[in-house]
């Protein structure tokens, strides 16, 4: 897509232009173009399937680009030697090595560059210190959590001292409430550090969480780019809607367009969008277009202040909030509101939202016709 | 679980014949000691003292000692280039797959279920019209033909169990592939190759019939047992019989614990 | 995303040498095998001369079909008693013995083994022989008067093969029955079922496949080996696996050697067909 122009002198952390990947007959890659400022956190998001661990593996040098330049500051990995890159990576499931013990899987990195023992151990020991697994040392990898070795696998890398750390799934064998502290513990590393970070997953909440910048792939291709907030609240495609969380997408039809701002005509009403995503410009008008909107951004309220008139067709209680299943003059739609009133099943209410929630969105998933 | 398994009475029942079945199979191998250590040298009963003397009588035995070293020799290079074959095969086909694999695997482990008066055949008339001589290098040619494929299925698991970004993070991390082998993989894979050698070994060590059809003159230690046998119960060959079953059993017991402190 | 198994250069280099050891060492001999009985022998040498006179003496003599009844005989009393004592075997540690223990005794029962075949027909022959342990206890029980002729019978031969035998069926059929779900037992004996009725119609059935495997070892063996019946079968009656290496050693007639392994080889894969065609286990139609 839209490659952002940075103008200092110093090389970006990661750069890829125009990148493609083939494996034979299936195009892992095609055609991505990113450009990452050092020391930044950038997640790449996305289902199976869709390219991101690929990506990753580029730019770990561990497979070279069919066309297209892949450069890690300025130098082309899959061109030099692991000791000569910038990068260091952390696998899935960590891949630490099982015949040695915590000590010397860290120091392993410094063992193969010809560091004398005492040294690489103290500074292996350092880092151990440094990530909160002091007196681990002596452990073998079967004998620690899942929260632990990926810590192991971090210092591993982080021995080396590398400029951007590549991480692939790292918390994806753990469980939510690992994970949640995990996130919060790469992060601040992270920003201790000052290093660039390229983390790899498929759960949007952990790439919200951790993330300056969040690349939503799919089937190989940049789907859209931008900071969390602004992709989870302006998603560009039903796919990044959909993948990002729960989101209500309903057909609509454009009835006029003045400068960003579209008027939407939906199932009987009408509600403006401020921000049309650009999609004004390629439309004609009147022409179909499909409105996105996140259930926590509709609220449900009595039935003469609301802009809309709703049917309950159900409810959950979700604990903090409720959720609500609507129809609204034959659309379906979700609402999540917090739970001071309970409307029940097949009474009429009122919905309410703020036009700037609203997003216009291409579809570019093949069943798209209501919500979920 | 009380009413799937056997009632008290019958288990013990089974368990009293479980007892005398081992007995069975071990009524052979004592036999062997008994008569290894019994100074009665027409049979093995009745017992007639404990002695010594057929172990010491073993060098004098005409043709012993040389057979004990051929033997030794040739399972030594058997185990060499069996568990080399096995475990280069093993690694350069791991975790891959590719057409005709179900095939080849099976050919490949198809020599352990054939038997072996037909392999000696096989191998006698397949020498003799290549022109390889009788002697300890057919015997090696032979033994190793039997024992490679069985290193190969010993050591292909623990390859294959190797995680493939086992390699690709030594890699990452600044390892040149020596080091990876090295310091990584090897060490991984001993366990499983050091199984693979004590079988091969004592694979070669014991095997007869092959050895019979094409060692000729060159006696392995078990053929020489052999030519013994023909002339009845002889107590020195029952001492290095012992010796022997030991020496088996043994290295069957160390190849198993070595094997179990794997990883992969 | 599941990258691409390729496989390259490297995986045959690393590859090829088995293989092709494999290959000149161990097929191509039996190709040699197979044609030899087809082919003449002058002198010492093997003359790829096209002939079916070696089959032609293979079926000639009466005393060469004896041999191959008395190898029949054998692997029938074989089929028999190794799977009941095998079975029995099997049941008993997966059923009576403390999981905990079950390795243990696994070893115990392999360990034997895992020697020179020789050297146990050498053992049996001295248990089995006049003044062995059986007569002695046979005679001090007063069953018997004086020593019995056990050694150099088909009975010994029997015995012997029975007794490493039964340990394979016994290790086949256990690795298949301490896998079967112990609920399956739970929920027939539930419905009724006494613990025979479970064995005939829960276990028995699920182990059918290692039956069938271990028994293909049994046919192999029942035909094919030769120390034991050498050793303790004595000379008379033969088996056929003795023919087979009498022809070689003794009188260096290769070719007829070859015939005898083709016949050898075509029991083995007749037998084994018929076994595998036990039926697995299947429910039968409710008229």
């Amino acid at each position: 897509m839209v490659a952002l122009h940075a103008t200092q002198a110093e090389p970006a952390a990661v750069e890829l232009t125009d990148v493609v990947k083939r494996f034979h007959a299936i195009t892992a890659v095609d055609g991505v173009s990113i450009r990452v400022e050092h020391g930044t956190v950038v997640t790449w998001l996305g289902p199976s399937g869709c390219g991101k661990t690929t990506t990753l593996r580029l730019l770990a040098g561990l497979e070279q680009p069919t066309s297209g330049r892949v450069l890690v500051w300025g130098v082309d990995p899959a061109r030099v030697s692991a000791r000569e890159r910038s990068t260091s990576m952390i696998f899935q499931e960590y891949a630490l090595f099982p015949h040695l013990n915590v000590e010397d899987n860290v120091a392993f990195g410094l063992k193969v560059r010809g560091v004398g023992r005492e040294q690489r151990h103290r500074r292996a020991r350092e880092l151990l210190d440094l990530l909160g697994l002091g007196g681990f040392e002596r452990r073998m990898p079967r004998e620690l959590s899942g929260g632990q070795r990926q810590r192991v696998a971090m210092a591993r890398s982080l021995i080396l001292e590398p400029k951007v750390l590549l991480l692939d799934e790292p918390l994806g064998a753990l469980d939510a409430q690992v994970r949640r502290q995990l996130v919060d513990e790469l992060r601040s590393l992270q920003r201790r550090l000052g290093l660039t970070f390229i983390y790899v997953t498929h759960d949007q909440a952990e790439a919200m969480a951790l993330s300056d910048r969040v690349v939503v792939m799919n089937r190989g291709r940049v789907v859209q780019d931008g900071p969390p907030d602004v992709v989870y609240r302006h998603p560009r495609t039903s796919f990044v809607a959909r993948f990002l969380g729960d989101c209500n997408i309903v057909d609509g039809v454009i009835r006029s367009i003045e400068g960003a701002t579209a008027y939407v005509e939906l199932g009987g009403f009408g509600t403006v969008c401020p921000e049309a995503n650009g999609h004004c410009a390629v439309l004609g008008e009147p022409a179909p277009v499909k409105v996105a909107l996140r259930p926590e951004d509709l609220r449900v309220v009595p039935e003469k202040d609301g802009r809309a008139r709703a049917l309950v067709l159900d409810h959950t209680f979700l604990g903090s909030e409720i959720r609500y299943q609507l129809d609204v003059s034959g659309l379906r739609v979700q609402a999540m509101t917090d739970h001071d009133v309970v409307h029940e099943a097949r009474t009429w209410v009122g919905l309410q939202w703020r036009d700037e929630q609203l997003s216009i969105v291409e579809d570019d998933l093949p069943d798209v016709s209501a919500t979920i | 679980m009380r009413r799937i398994t056997p009632r008290v009475s019958l288990g013990s029942g089974l368990l009293a014949f479980l007892g005398l079945y081992l007995g069975f199979v071990y009524i052979p191998m004592v036999m062997v000691a008994v008569s290894a250590f019994n100074h009665n040298r027409l049979s093995a009963l009745p017992w007639r003292g404990f002695t010594l003397e057929w172990f010491a009588n073993i060098p004098v035995e005409p043709g012993l000692l040389d057979a004990l070293r051929n033997s030794l020799l040739v399972g030594i290079a058997v185990a060499f280039t069996a568990t080399t074959l096995g475990s280069l095969a093993a690694y350069g086909l791991r975790r891959r797959e590719f057409r005709g694999q179900g095939a080849i695997l099976a050919f490949l482990a198809s020599p352990i279920a054939v038997p072996w008066v037909l392999l000696g055949l096989g191998f006698l008339l397949f020498f003799n019209a290549v022109g390889v001589p009788p002697g300890l290098l057919a015997v090696w040619i032979a033994h190793t033909t039997f024992a490679a494929p069985l290193a190969f299925m010993i050591i292909r698991p623990s390859v294959n169990a190797l995680a493939a970004n086992l390699e690709e993070a030594a890699s990452d991390l600044g390892a040149s592939s020596r080091q990876t082998l090295m310091d990584v993989i090897l060490p991984l894979l001993a366990p499983a190759l050091a199984a693979a050698v004590l079988l091969t070994f004592t694979l070669s060590l014991d095997e007869f019939i092959m050895a019979w059809f094409v060692c000729s003159f060159d006696y392995t230690l078990p053929v020489r047992i052999w030519s013994s046998l023909k002339q009845g119960v002889s107590p020195s060959i029952s001492a290095i019989s012992l010796i022997m079953l030991c020496f088996s059993m043994g290295t069957l017991v160390v190849a198993l614990a070595v094997y179990r402190r794997r990883t992969v | 995303m599941r990258r691409e198994r390729r496989f390259g250069v490297g995986t045959w280099v690393a590859f090829l040498p088995l293989l092709g050891w494999q290959v000149v060492f161990y097929a191509v001999p039996f190709g040699v095998l197979a044609l030899a009985s087809f082919w003449q022998l002058e002198g010492n040498r093997l003359i790829p001369a096209w002939t079916l006179d070696n089959y032609a003496r293979v079926f000639s003599k009466s005393f060469y079909f004896d041999a191959w009844i008395e190898s029949l005989w054998l692997t029938i009393a074989l089929v028999a008693t190794v799977s009941v004592i095998g079975y029995a075997v099997a049941y008993t540690i997966v059923f009576c013995v403390p999981p905990r223990w079950q390795p243990v005794v696994l070893l115990a029962m392999v360990a034997p083994f895992w020697t020179n075949y020789l050297i146990r027909a050498y053992g049996w022959s001295m248990v089995l022989g006049g003044a062995g342990p059986v007569n002695s206890v046979l005679q001090a029980l007063g069953l018997i008067s004086q020593p019995m002729q056990l050694l150099y019978t088909p009975l010994a031969t029997r015995i012997g093969l029975t007794h490493f035998l039964s340990v394979v069926m016994a290790l086949f059929v256990y690795a298949r029955m301490v896998s079967i779900d112990r609920r399956l037992l739970e929920a027939a004996a539930d419905l009724g079922a006494s613990r025979w009725q479970a064995f005939r119609e829960v276990v028995l059935p699920l182990t059918v496949t290692a039956l069938k495997t271990a028994l293909a070892v049994v046919i192999v063996w029942g035909f094919a080996d030769y120390v034991t019946p050498a050793v303790l079968g004595g000379q008379n009656p033969r088996v056929f696996a003795q023919l087979v290496v009498d022809s070689i050693q003794r009188n260096a007639n290769w070719t007829l050697g070859a015939s005898f392994a083709a016949m050898m080889v075509l029991s083995i894969l007749f037998f084994s067909a018929l076994t595998s065609r036990i039926p697995a286990p299947r429910s039968q139609d409710l008229a």
